[in-house]
């Protein structure tokens, strides 16, 4: 059975509208953690409250202040509302702004490393409330023992959740005063709207939900007064007793419910820029192993076709129990070059998290966090992409010292020990950085209210308290050290057309007026990606290096460093001051984006360059993969079925496609204005083509198509 | 034992049903005028030439030139054509198992006429059953009937070309009568369903109802095929002709309308 909605009315008219007025979408530039408004009010906060007992009592107050004061945003014909404010200041407010920029980044304490970034436990918010969370709170610090001094941090934290949830509440507030007084103004129809709007307004997120709608609302006000990344996790689990019962009390039709999935979609885009994604998944399995795919599964990727927006990221988990209708499904926007949703091989990746620690639950309910890094739901103070680490320029490096007497494997030894040197500083760097965090976190500190067991430990998300601390340092370049690797092999040992010297040589001249090499390299070498088993075992040799060396290493807390192998859009930028590399790549060039062959290095089809993938076992890489297939617009809606089958019966983790034509790639470089809506997927992450760097904009067309 | 195989392609969806993998081999005993394959004809191995890659290096015309080891670094030379035993080609095949088998898809081999090299071919088949892989077989029928006997048992469908159904024209624009081709079809039908016809339109050839209808009636006087398959000419081969130094020979695309009211005849 199919369950697909037409697409309504409002729902295009709201997209025309975002499209043509929404400021995250006309300015591709704007973060909203960077949203002028926020900070300028965060900053004021600060200033305000100058005699707290501790900085992170400060930091709350300033956040609070910050939600109490940030001006709602509602736009004509909305169901779903909240989004930063970006409208412009005044002459005053912009000489304020200048020197509260100089407050923020030299008198403020900040922290560095990967902030947001988590799933939070929205179950928790749609049935208590902000309110009973609050009274939760308030209950905890009532039973705190005031002989006991060393509660205090408990106390601290607790104040703080309080102090701040207490900002998300008066934020709601204005929300719903501001509706108010637009129905105040609007004519019969809009009025009626904007009534029923700041009903459901009053009720949350303060309150538990009570329909499907108040649930929808309640997730994106909370999630918006956040200024980050979070993913919603599974919705298609939680949202489903809002809606069943909605459907049965017949209070909600399956088309209004579209509607206003649709609508939250959209919400989504005013929510994130470009170079981020706010993530989800649907259908895998519930916290009991149980197979999910319901009326909402399906509802949440028809929403993918309505609103063809950049977000949320959607990843569709596959299980041994996935319906055939619903992949079909997922294959026809996949073919339509939505380039959404991403495919998740649910099964391979439990049984993986199973191993690194996660307890049942956690394994089964899993997330990516963003683009591809996953994280456990409720329960995770994971850091992700903590370091970026660029593996090609320590190979790089390596090689480098290596000489024309050494073999393959005295090679790969320089290589690795290199690696390791490297690791220690960095992973070092990266505890410390983690340790600044425990003492000194930016984070909205209430996002601990909902990660498990912040609560119950006393400790905020930053401080320990999550149940899950793993650490996901991400390596770029992997897949170019495994191709450089495997052209050394076949030029310097197999052939011996070059001694190492002879290669060396070469690279540093930046293989100018040896383009005849460069040409061999790129054309005659047998490929990572072209499925030999030479090639496979070089890069699974390197992925195992990885991994060995990563597990040598534990976290400040303890916990284990577990690798991820993406990219969003660091491959363009690592790329820039990183050398020429033996895998035909000059110096400068873009490396390959995340997980997938180098670009170009495909060219013998998306069965083998699969296959390649599946050799070197990514289900080991949690921190996220990102694997890019380009498709020509011909291909067939079985064809990608039989990719995602195949692929995901070999073990494979990740997948996501671009369906488009290079011709066409071409065309909309030369004529922007024609294809204002093309998106097109990067590294984990999809964005419009015609906004991109040109430099990312060629790595896409340069993927090989098949 | 070694095969002469010039291409494998991969992820293909118009050689038999589902997701296939096809295997080209070299060398065929006929020479149709709108071959799209010009270079599977030989069955030589065969050095092509990209005249647009070629940047004068002077390299390959050097006296210590050897085509089987020579390496163009432009890419303008290629060598086609190379020798595979039946387990390295069972292992290129083995790559897709996993993306084809849930389509119904499986393994195509065509040409070239792949029957021309039978007892390799006979070899790969039997192979390929071995390890549970669907096999079709993608011919022109211009050999002994005996090949098709020895292949049946491991081959589930066979791609059966017409070309027309006069054997003069045939023989003008093939180079072969086609008496052999049609008496092995009829015979072939008795012994196997798994066939699939498949005609192609060559417009000023046979695009007429006439020629449709001809081969409808031989048809009709055998026993009936699992699928009867027009197949439009597409102008895709013309460029390869260059790459070993001939000239195609050109006709013009068939338009869908056309194909459809060719297509009505055998629908009746």
């Amino acid at each position: 059975m199919r369950f697909i909605e037409p697409n309504s009315e409002r729902v295009s008219f709201l997209k025309n509208y975002y499209m043509n007025n929404s400021q995250m979408v006309l300015n591709r530039e704007l973060v909203p953690w960077k949203c002028h408004r926020s900070l300028y009010l965060y900053v004021e906060g600060w200033l305000q409250n100058v005699a707290t007992p501790t900085l992170r009592l400060r930091r709350s107050m300033a956040e609070a202040y910050m939600l109490k004061n940030i001006k709602p945003v509602i736009c004509p014909g909305e169901l779903i509302v909240g989004q930063p404010d970006f409208s412009p200041f005044d002459a005053e407010e912009l000489e304020k702004f200048e020197e509260y920029k100089i407050i923020h980044s030299k008198h403020m304490p900040l922290c560095k490393g990967r902030m947001d970034h988590t799933a939070l436990d929205y179950e928790k918010l749609l049935e208590k409330g902000v309110e009973g969370v609050v009274d939760e709170l308030k209950a905890r610090i009532e039973e705190l023992d005031p002989y006991d001094g060393t509660l205090a941090e408990r106390y601290e934290l607790y104040q703080c959740c309080i102090i701040e949830l207490e900002g998300v509440l008066a934020l709601a507030e204005n929300y719903k005063n501001y509706a108010l007084e637009l129905a105040e103004n609007a004519g019969e129809n809009e009025k009626k709207e904007y009534l029923e709007l700041a009903e459901v307004l009053a009720r949350v997120p303060a309150k538990p939900a009570r329909s499907f709608r108040e649930a929808l609302q309640s997730i994106q006000l909370f999630t918006f007064s956040l200024f980050g990344i979070y993913s919603i996790g599974r919705p298609d689990q939680y949202l489903l007793r809002y809606y069943e019962n909605d459907i049965n009390t017949k209070a909600l039709t399956p088309a209004k419910a579209q509607e206003l999935i649709d609508c939250f979609y959209l919400q989504y885009m005013n929510n994130m820029s470009a170079w981020a994604a706010a993530s989800f998944m649907i259908g895998g399995r519930d916290g009991q192993g149980n197979a999910v795919e319901n009326r909402l599964t399906w509802h949440f990727l028809n929403a993918i076709e309505h609103t063809h927006t950049p977000d949320p990221n959607v990843g569709l988990c596959i299980t041994s129990q996935t319906s055939k209708e619903i992949v079909e499904y997922a294959c026809e926007l996949i073919k339509k070059g939505y380039g959404q949703p991403q495919i998740w091989n649910n099964d391979g990746i439990t049984k993986s998290m199973r191993e690194r620690g996660y307890d049942d639950k956690a394994s089964n309910l899993f997330t990516q966090s963003t683009c591809v890094e996953l994280t456990p739901i409720g329960c995770s103070g994971v850091s992700i992409t903590s370091p970026y680490i660029n593996m090609l320029n320590i190979f790089l490096k390596a090689f480098n010292k290596c000489n024309s007497t050494m073999t393959f494997d005295e090679i790969f030894a320089v290589f690795e020990k290199d690696f390791e040197d490297y690791l220690k500083k960095v992973l070092l760097l990266e505890n410390l950085y983690q340790l600044e965090r425990k003492r000194n976190s930016t984070d909205p500190i209430r996002i601990s209210a909902f990660i498990n067991d912040c609560l119950e430990r006393g400790l905020s998300s930053d401080s320990g308290g999550a149940r899950y601390n793993d650490i996901e340092p991400n390596m770029l370049g992997m897949i170019n050290v495994a191709e450089s690797l495997n052209v050394i092999q076949e030029l310097v040992f197999e052939k011996q057309m070059l001694t190492i010297d002879e290669l060396k040589a070469i690279l540093s001249s930046n293989y100018e007026g040896n383009e005849d090499i460069l040409a061999y390299v790129r054309r005659k070498i047998s490929h990572f990606g072209t499925d030999t088993e030479k090639t496979n075992a070089i890069a699974k040799r390197v992925a195992d290096t990885v991994i060995n060396l990563l597990n040598k290493f534990t976290t400040f807390r303890g916990a284990n460093f577990v690798p991820g192998a993406f990219s969003y859009r660091d491959h363009e930028y690592h790329g820039r001051y990183t050398t020429a590399s033996p895998d035909g790549r000059r110096a400068g060039d873009i490396l390959a984006d995340g997980s997938s062959p180098v670009q170009g290095y495909d060219s013998k089809g998306p069965t083998l360059s699969l296959n390649s993938t599946v050799s070197w076992q990514p289900l080991r890489f949690l921190g996220g993969i990102s694997v890019n297939i380009k498709l020509s617009p011909s291909v067939t809606v079985e064809q990608i079925m039989a990719l995602i089958d195949g692929y995901i019966k070999q073990n494979g983790m990740q997948l996501q496609f671009n369906v488009v034509d290079s011709d066409m790639l071409k065309d909309a470089q030369q004529h922007p204005d024609q294809y204002t809506d093309l998106l097109v997927r990067i590294g984990g992450y999809s964005d419009y083509f015609t906004k991109l760097p040109e430099r990312l904009q060629n790595g896409v067309i340069s993927r090989a198509q098949n | 034992m070694v095969g002469r195989i010039f291409d494998i392609q991969r992820f293909c969806t118009h050689d038999g049903p589902g997701i296939r993998t096809t295997v080209f081999f070299k060398g065929c005993n006929l020479r149709c005028a709108w071959c799209h394959n010009p270079e599977s004809q030989s069955s030589e191995k065969q050095i092509l030439f990209h005249m647009e890659k070629c940047t004068g290096c002077g390299r390959c015309i050097s006296p210590s030139f050897d085509a089987e080891s020579f390496i163009c670094f432009n890419g303008a030379k290629e060598l086609c054509g190379k020798d595979y035993t039946a387990d390295e080609v069972l292992g290129e095949i083995l790559k897709d198992k996993m993306f084809y088998d849930n389509s119904n898809g499986g393994v195509t081999f065509s040409g070239g006429e792949c029957m021309l090299q039978i007892d390799f071919l006979a070899e790969i088949l039997r192979l390929c059953k071995e390890n549970g892989i669907r096999t079709a077989v993608d011919t022109a029928g211009n050999v002994p009937f005996e090949y098709f006997e020895r292949i049946l048992e491991y081959t589930d469908l066979f791609l059966y070309d017409i070309k027309c159904f006069d054997s003069d024209k045939h023989k003008l624009y093939t180079g072969a009568g086609n008496e052999l081709i049609l008496e092995n079809l009829k015979r072939l039908l008795t012994r196997t369903q798994g066939v699939w016809i498949r005609i192609p339109i060559i417009p000023t050839v046979n695009d007429t109802i006439k020629e449709m209808k001809s081969i409808k009636s031989f048809l009709s006087s055998c026993k009936s095929p699992e699928r009867i398959e027009l197949l439009p000419y597409h102008t895709f081969g013309e460029s390869k002709y260059a790459t070993i130094n001939r000239t195609a020979r050109t006709f013009s695309t068939p338009d869908q309308s056309k194909i459809e009211l060719l297509k009505a005849v055998f629908d009746e």
